[in-house]
């Protein structure tokens, strides 16, 4: 009997599994060699390698969008390209998996060192290439679950990027641990909008875990069990039966609205984070959507245009079906650096040029996203909001540049229209006096806000602790932020983590929040939970 | 026989970055022309059928793309050629 393995890691996206583990597979062919065979030998099974890598390129460009096909079909011409001269190589007698590097590494160095911003960013094609045709020369997997994974598996990484979490088969997966990542990154919310239990910063002997092994995960208390004894896995297992009941109780009636026992309704949003996950969520379950976050549009390699933004807004419309979109424009900098447009080193990024005061300084990039957004708001019902706003005169310049981007596209004779403008409080100061600015509404940024109130980071797990967003001075905050708003009759609602929880939503009932915005898979129990409450309490 | 030359704008609001260089270095390679390129008339040709030469190039909107085309086929390539860049690859 094995022995029983207690590790500890951060909660990224609650929820709970039981299951077997998968070690995902990292493989580091850049290292490997091999001793080189006869020059008929080296050259057959480097073409085979090339040709297999070429075939999975093509595979791949038939399956993705426009735009990453276009990048792979890069990738295939420079494949067969630098075919040519490694062939050379390998006719001189050298080994396939030298003589590839040798031509691979020349050209990486060379698109890196360019000192052209685009020719650096096509490096990592060249790296994905070379890796690509070295996998084959080695014949290993491709990194990525254990080939031939047939049941849901808890999945053990360093880390994940988000293009490969949404690769994975969701059925497969029961759950995440990551030795690395951060609980505000990008994959965390994805998990979260699917309902992926997810744990970062998993400490201990990791490299004990093997695939097959028996392991609980409790992304609730940051808790994973490998190799449980039998009463370790009948407390969980008893746990575990009780908050699904609670949840199936709450699916029964999810898209009923949610009602306090005074009789109060509360609105219930969505938070989008990709809208590839749209065709997952049930439009019927909110209110409306109350967060997208439009910087996850914006990956290292590609910034999208008017025109793509304009085409992602309007699926949006699509899915909510005339119920009201609130978007928020780019949000860059702090822990979401952009390449190419977030500023490259500051002492205290959280604190310095992010959200709207990082926009403003980068007028082409953020007026294709203006003209994306006035272009959607002629098609439905759209909010657009604008984050770490500290100044009443951001929210005057902001409107200002709207109200030049609607005129631009009206000379030019394209359907536009403006919307409700509004904006985050994440800033305290700017909590202390919501009513001073000239907003059509505004959503409490919870996550930040309890970062910047308690002077604590979330993704430092020394400190995390004291981000807590059940602070008696942040409930004060809030307090005071709807008072304000209620001032001047300024909708106020609350985005982030301490909406989808329980105790978080009580709380803010309590403070007079009466508009909430959540993770997708939250829905259900965020609604039992104002159900729950009564203003008596 | 004489090459055929010709030159065009890059005009494209990226320059010439990878989709346009894909672009080129297929469309040359429909060619049995021998087909060259360069930017400034100090500096080497180089092949228009090489996607990662045509990277090299560095070229950015407002450069003059000189071509040179040698083979049976040449003035139909570098009609072809001059005509894709002046229509800015299909972009903008």
């Amino acid at each position: 009997m094995k022995q029983e393995r207690r590790l500890s890691a951060s909660s990224a996206s609650p929820g709970r599994a039981s299951a077997e583990l998968a070690v995902w597979r990292v493989c580091n062919v850049a290292d490997q060699r091999r001793d080189a065979g006869e020059v008929g030998d080296e050259l057959a099974l480097f073409g085979k390698a090339a040709d297999d890598a070429c075939k999975q390129l093509e595979d791949l460009a038939s399956r993705v969008s426009e735009d990453a096909a276009e990048i792979l079909e890069f990738q295939i011409e420079l494949l067969e390209e630098f075919r040519e001269e490694t062939c050379e190589l390998l006719e001189q007698g050298l080994g396939c998996d030298v003589a590839w590097s040798r031509v691979l590494d020349r050209e990486i160095a060379s698109y890196q060192e360019s000192g052209e911003a685009f020719l650096e960013s096509r490096g990592s094609d060249l790296i994905d290439l070379k890796l690509r045709v070295l996998r084959g020369v080695f014949g290993v997997e491709e990194p990525g679950l254990p080939q031939g994974t047939d049941k849901p598996v808890v999945i053990v990484a360093p880390d994940l990027s988000p293009s490969e979490f949404l690769q994975l088969d969701r059925e497969m997966v029961a759950g995440l641990a990551l030795r690395e990542g951060s609980p505000t990154s990008h994959v965390a919310l994805l998990a979260k909008a699917r309902g992926t239990p997810m744990v970062v910063g998993l400490s201990g002997e990791t490299t004990l875990l093997e695939d097959g092994a028996q392991v609980l995960l409790d992304a609730d208390n940051g808790l994973v069990i490998a190799n449980p004894t039998s009463e370790s896995l009948s407390t969980f297992g008893k746990e575990t039966r009780a908050l699904a009941r609670k949840r199936f109780v709450a699916e029964q009636r999810v898209s009923e609205p949610a009602v306090t026992r005074d009789g109060e309704a509360v609105q219930i949003h969505a938070n989008i984070d990709d809208v590839s996950l749209l065709c997952e969520i049930d439009a019927d379950r909110f209110d409306g959507i109350g967060l997208v976050r439009t910087e996850f549009l914006f990956s290292d390699n590609h910034a999208p245009d008017e025109e793509e933004q304009f085409q992602i807004y309007s699926r949006l419309v699509e899915w909510a079906g005339g119920k009201p979109i609130t978007i928020r424009t780019l949000d860059a900098g702090g822990d979401k650096p952009i390449k190419g447009i977030s500023v490259p080193a500051e002492a205290n990024p959280f604190l310095g040029l992010r959200g709207y005061r990082l926009s403003r300084t980068v007028p082409e990039m953020f007026g294709e996203q203006l003209r994306a957004l006035a272009r959607v708001a002629a098609k439905g019902n759209i909010k657009v909001m604008i984050p770490m706003v500290t100044e009443p005169d951001e929210m005057e310049e902001f409107r200002q540049l709207f109200a030049d981007t609607v005129l631009e596209l009206m000379s030019r004779d394209i359907e536009c229209a403006t919307p409700a403008l509004g904006m985050m409080v994440e800033v305290p100061a700017a909590a202390l006096c919501v009513c001073q600015f000239d907003a059509d509404f505004c959503s409490i940024g919870s996550n930040d806000l309890v970062q910047y109130a308690t002077a604590a980071a979330r993704d430092n797990p020394q400190v995390s602790a004291l981000a807590n967003s059940a602070h008696p001075g942040l409930l004060n905050l809030i307090r005071i932020a709807t008072h304000s708003a209620d001032l001047v009759s300024m909708p106020i609602s609350v985005c982030g983590d301490m909406a989808s929880n329980e105790a978080g939503v009580h709380s803010l009932l309590k403070v007079g929040i009466r508009s909430l915005s959540v993770a997708p898979a939250q829905v259900s129990l965020v609604k039992e939970a104002v159900r729950e409450w009564s203003s008596s309490e | 026989m004489e090459p055929v030359l010709g030159s065009a704008t890059l005009a494209n609001q990226a320059g010439m970055h990878a989709r346009p260089a894909v672009k080129i270095a297929k469309a040359a390679k429909s060619f049995n022309a021998e087909i060259s390129l360069r930017i400034d008339e100090n500096t080497g040709w180089i092949s228009a059928k090489s996607t990662n030469s045509l990277m090299k190039l560095k070229g950015r909107t407002g450069d003059v793309l000189h071509f040179r085309a040698q083979g049976e086929d040449a003035p139909k390539a570098i009609s072809t050629l001059i005509g894709m860049v002046e229509d800015k690859f299909g972009e903008d």
